[in-house]
């Protein structure tokens, strides 16, 4: 999944982007939260989230809150670092852009 | 990839980091007014209890005079609970209009509810020691804990909300310390720690941090320059 440069391709897409960034700025939020931040329908959040969760970047956990099923996903050690690591290559190329 | 598309990456990650945890905050203007309100608060008191302002200076240092009468301790416990209750009410009310503004969800949510804990956890306890030591009648320390464990409160919703919480909250610690060493300027602490460190705050915030702030905007256009 990381190219050469040290570009994450499972964050080339906004939509995992903006879950990833979330998550590392609060550690864990619920799926009603994370839909409206983003403006998602409830399959697209799902079909991602589910993406990310497969590659160990993020577990979810479900719970009933008043009988509803309510999800709330966190973000694993794994996905710190490989967030982090995208974001340091993504400096990197922007700075040898601006210096080249 | 693009120089234009990874700023706007950056940008966008920024941005979401914000505006999904920045919800409940102490900004600069309301940062200002909480600061005043101490102020004014700290005058009152004074004028209530001591008849004029002086002992708000440096330079008065208390007469050991026995301990306040019951009276005057209901009424300053009294003054104690509307400033605290002015001041939750306008950090509230700025944080939810703020909100409103920028489109965000202000409700009561998994993150506001442990922001909310890690705040009043420290506060409580620390308002509670503070009312024992004056049942006690050991009023010297009361200013100073009020300042540490309010300093302890801001340190430990920092993670939550902007990070330079916890710098005030660590000057305010540092205050209810200086204050702890020293005797007899209670009041004058207590006026510097609530009061001035949130003015100072606050006009820094206003002038580095905000958005739109003038010195912001000035160091932008040096760098602009430069690049």
């Amino acid at each position: 999944m990381v190219s050469l440069d040290g570009i994450n391709k499972a964050f080339e897409n906004r939509v995992r982007l903006g879950i990833m960034s979330v998550l590392m700025a609060n550690g864990s939020a619920d799926f009603v939260t994370l839909k409206s931040l983003l403006n998602l329908s409830d399959g697209n959040l799902a079909s991602h989230a589910r993406n990310l969760e497969d590659l160990g970047y993020v577990a979810s956990e479900k719970t009933f809150m008043n009988r509803k099923p309510n999800t709330t996903f966190h973000i694993t050690d794994l996905g710190r670092t490989a967030f982090s690591d995208h974001i340091s290559a993504l400096e990197k190329l922007l700075k040898i852009q601006l210096n080249g | 990839m693009e120089n234009e598309e990874i700023v706007d990456t950056l940008s966008e990650i920024r941005n979401l980091m914000e505006r999904s945890s920045k919800v409940l905050s102490l900004s600069g203007t309301s940062s200002l007014l909480v600061g005043g309100c101490a102020m004014a608060g700290a005058f009152v008191a004074s004028y209530f209890l001591y008849g004029s302002l002086e002992p708000l200076h440096w330079n008065y240092v208390y007469e050991r005079s026995g301990s306040p009468s019951l009276e005057s301790l209901a009424w300053l416990i009294g003054l104690a609970a509307v400033l605290i209750g002015i001041s939750l009410s306008i950090v509230f009310a700025m944080s939810y209009y703020r909100a409103k503004r920028l489109h965000l969800s202000f409700r009561m949510d998994a993150v506001m509810r442990k922001m909310l804990f890690s705040f009043f956890l420290p506060l409580v306890a620390g308002g509670l020691l503070c009312l024992s030591q004056m049942y006690n009648g050991n009023y010297a320390s009361v200013a100073s804990n009020m300042l540490i464990f309010y300093g302890i409160a801001l340190i430990s919703i920092s993670s939550f909300t902007y990070s330079s919480t916890k710098h005030l909250g660590m000057c305010e610690i540092l205050v209810g310390l200086s204050d702890s060493f020293i005797s007899g300027h209670s009041l004058f602490f207590w006026m510097v720690g609530f009061g001035i460190l949130h003015i100072l705050y606050g006009a820094w915030f206003l002038i580095f941090f905000e958005k739109d702030g003038v010195m912001r905007r000035f160091f932008m256009r040096i760098k602009k320059g430069r690049a």
